[in-house]
């Protein structure tokens, strides 16, 4: 195994070993952290977390940047919580629809109208809250205990469910970026635009699919929300912005994109979702909990450029 | 004989500059093409017209005899069998060799709507064979050395079956023995039916496998010239120069006024070494104009960001009017009167969207103030007296410098620098991208300037000006100045010859 590969491999996996290390150190720190409700709670912690980070990597690989993932995650949970009595399959539909509308917006201003995507998704954020407020003007609506139930269906206090959507946001997201035309793509578009153009890539309709991918993995994550806390909540999705690029950075994406994977994003997510439950075992006040996460971000993207370097697609 | 492609009367112009003037040609299936000319001859905007990547504005292009619109590079790949190896890599460095080759076509490797990467792999190795090399495909393109970089770019072409193929400075990054491998891979191509454009600043690789060559020169089609691959060069060879240059036509240079009077020593170097330079000792005396050229990239530009001290320096020393400058130290030189004007002039010296008075006043506005407030009569007269000085064109000091053309962008930043009053000017390229007239003037400009105390050690690229414009011009291979030259009439044939060390 030549030099080069070993260095890409650790480059690959080396949040992986982070993330068992926090685990022992945690459950030396804390008895309670070893037990299996900690461990449920974590995982059924890190879904939301883990696909609002899904479409952010696609939207970071590509050179861009997707601030409205959080405002659509509480979107999700007001067309939720106003439409649910409906029946929850239309209800769902409804979501992706306005999801997908709204990623179709935020794609078309940064490919067609060369909006820049921080400003672009910044301003589809701001008008987002107010559509939210809209929708959902208190924190209530109507979200059906069967509903819940089977989100966050649990077997022998496992959370099941919660646990095989994070597997399967894994296979999809790992499989597309790695082995689908369209995640080459992305790639492509993310490492050189001027390349990807030049070898015929429609790179606009790249971007724009990304940014559809971003919304409607963000409304999953509304979705997955509104299961958790019940009720439908305008403001419910934003602390996951932050959240959504803390894990695409820690998981080895490069802010300048063309470098990273989804298999990043995932682990990062669980450290993300580990670390608020050692702090609250800890009995750290909740302020704490910024600091430590913007540390955090900071030092390991420093850490993995100074050890492994610049990695590869 | 089958005509593959015409192009009637094509025209494109950028901002300030016309870049092709109505281009006119024909060109025949299962022939090489050379296509030769200087910087800004618009060789590069025709291929990247003939691939989709610009809009021609006025003209057609004939493709086969019926008439093409190419609007992006997949059609000119796909509907008109073009395909093109640029110049700058078009290669993804992160993506693995296999993938770069299929970029665009990685859905025909599907299994179960999966891509296989093992019959991927198969088909670069195959893809590879064609140009033979053989190479671990999964490998990251950025991994691969220039040589290996072109050639699979090649291989990336061929896989799409051009009919058409343009190869754009291919060879420039290659070691000589690559070269000859190269070329006998695009003799090849030939008898295979293809139809080769070659574009390269090496001359005798033109000359070796062309049948025919076409010139351009500022934005016009100065011929074409029929080649024997196997004949006498030699005539040839001073014909297409002469045509390249514009020397037929007799272009009237300034005075080299700094010939022979030596003045005060301005600038001199011992030994200066760094990544990129082996050692370099050089004077620059009152009155001069002295010039580095040489194949590109051999340090001519690096010499100049060191003196200015932009790039860090292992060993040596630089002295401006005997006080040594201290290395990596730019506000150092500046302070000195020492000035580099880049040859990215829009990005690194222009603020192209503020006005002339803003661009020129900025790097000496401290001169004019009192009491840390801007002195704006003084400054105004200052400016305008830059402006009527080196006769910029333009309606008033309010002028958008985007608005500019080349030429007066040019002189605005001259004027930026004058102002600032510098001891000595390091130009890299100065008239890059500049039509004839404006280069002219430039050149008039650097002889006046040179004539009233300031001497400049200019970096020049187009024969004709290296040739006609300096006092000593040096030569520089691999980071070593190699020769000097300061006849009044440089031999062409021996210049050339010390290119190549």
């Amino acid at each position: 195994m030549s030099n080069s590969r070993l260095k890409n491999l650790l480059y690959d996996w080396h949040i992986y070993v982070v993330l068992v290390v926090f685990w022992i150190a945690s459950s030396f720190a804390s008895p309670f952290f070893r037990t299996i409700d900690t461990f449920s709670t974590i995982l059924v912690s890190a879904v939301p977390i883990a696909l609002v980070g899904f479409g952010q990597t696609f939207v970071v690989l590509s050179q861009g940047f997707d601030l409205s993932v959080g405002a659509v995650a509480s979107m999700a949970t007001a067309i939720a919580s106003v439409s649910m009595h409906w029946g929850i399959g239309p209800a769902i539909l409804l979501t992706l629809i306005s999801a997908f509308f709204i990623g179709s917006l935020n794609g078309l201003g940064v490919s067609k109208l060369n909006i820049d995507s921080f400003i672009m998704t910044l301003g589809m954020m701001f008008f987002l809250t107010g559509v939210n407020f809209l929708i959902r003007p208190s924190p209530g609506g109507f979200i059906p205990s069967h509903y819940k139930k089977a989100v966050l269906y649990q077997v022998a206090s496992f959370p099941l469910v919660p646990f095989l959507i994070l597997l399967l946001s894994a296979v999809v997201g790992i499989l597309v970026l790695q082995k689908r035309k369209f995640g080459r793509e992305i790639y492509a578009v993310g490492g050189n635009p001027q390349s990807a153009k030049m070898s015929g890539i429609n790179v606009d309709l790249v971007r724009i699919k990304v940014f559809i991918v971003s919304a409607l993995s963000a409304s999953l994550a509304g979705l997955f929300i509104a299961a958790r806390i019940g009720s439908g909540n305008a403001e419910a999705g934003a602390p996951y912005l932050f959240d959504s690029f803390i894990v695409v950075f820690m998981g080895g994406t490069l802010v300048t994109g063309g470098v990273g994977s989804y298999r990043g994003t995932i682990a990062s997510a669980l450290i993300i979702a580990s670390i608020g439950q050692i702090l609250q075992f800890l009995g750290i006040t909740i302020w704490y909990h910024f600091i430590v996460k913007g540390v955090l971000l900071a030092g390991v993207a420093g850490i993995q450029l100074f050890i492994v370097g610049r990695g590869r697609a | 004989m089958a005509e593959i492609l015409r192009l009637e009367s094509l025209n494109k112009s950028f901002p300030g500059v016309k870049v092709l003037k109505g281009i006119s040609l024909s060109l025949e299936r299962g022939k090489i093409y050379g296509l030769v000319g200087e910087n800004g001859a618009g060789k590069s905007t025709l291929v990247k017209i003939l691939m989709g990547l610009h809009q021609p504005e006025g003209g057609d292009i004939f493709v086969n005899g019926k008439k093409a619109h190419i609007k992006d590079p997949s059609q000119a790949r796909y509907k008109y069998k073009m395909d093109i190896v640029f110049q700058e890599h078009a290669l993804i460095p992160q993506l693995s060799i296999a993938e770069n080759i299929f970029i665009d076509q990685l859905d025909s490797f599907y299994k179960k709507g999966l891509i296989d990467h093992r019959k991927l792999e198969q088909g670069a190795h195959k893809a590879l064979d064609e140009v033979g090399i053989e190479l671990d495909t999964t490998m990251p393109a950025g991994e691969l050395g220039e040589g290996d970089k072109s050639l699979v770019e090649l291989a990336k072409a061929l896989v799409r079956n051009p009919d058409i193929l343009i190869l754009d400075e291919m060879t420039a990054p290659l070691e000589s023995s690559t070269v000859n491998d190269l070329l006998k891979v695009i003799i090849n191509l030939k008898a295979m039916g293809k139809t080769l454009i070659f574009i390269s600043h090496r001359l005798e690789e033109v000359f070796r496998i062309c049948d025919h060559i076409i010139v351009l020169r500022d934005g016009n089609l100065e011929g074409i010239i029929p080649n024997d691959p196997d004949g006498d060069h030699l005539s040839i060879r001073k014909k297409v120069i002469g045509m390249m240059t514009g020397m037929e036509k007799g272009l009237n240079f300034p005075q080299k006024t700094g010939l022979k009077s030596k003045g005060e020593l301005v600038l001199s170097l011992k030994n200066v070494k760094n990544n990129w330079l082996k050692g370099i000792d050089l004077e620059v005396h009152k009155g001069e104009i002295v010039a580095l050229a040489g194949l590109r990239g051999q340090g001519q530009g690096k010499l100049l960001r060191t003196i200015a001290g932009l790039l860090s320096m292992e060993n040596g020393e630089i002295k401006i009017s005997g006080d040594t400058l201290s290395a990596d130290n730019p506000r150092d030189a500046i302070s000195n009167g020492v000035f580099y004007i880049s040859d990215k002039r829009d990005e690194e010296e222009l603020w192209l969207t503020h006005n002339v008075w803003l661009n020129i006043s900025i790097a000496s506005m401290h001169d004019r103030t009192k009491f840390g407030f801007i002195r704006r009569n003084k400054d105004r007269n200052a400016v305008e007296k830059m402006v009527s000085g080196l006769r910029i064109e333009t309606p008033s000091l309010a002028q958008i410098v985007r608005n500019l053309s080349g030429g007066n962008r040019q002189k605005v930043v001259l004027g930026k620098y004058l102002l600032a009053r510098p001891k000595i000017l390091l130009l890299d390229q100065p008239t890059m991208g500049l039509d004839v007239g404006a280069k002219m003037e430039i050149y008039y400009l650097l002889r006046k300037l040179s004539d009233d105390g300031i001497p400049t050690l200019a970096v020049l690229t187009e024969l004709e000006e290296v040739i006609n414009l300096p006092d000593r011009l040096l030569v520089m291979w691999e980071g070593e100045i190699v020769k000097e030259f300061f006849e009044e009439k440089m031999d062409e044939a021996e210049l050339l010859d010390s290119y190549y060390g």
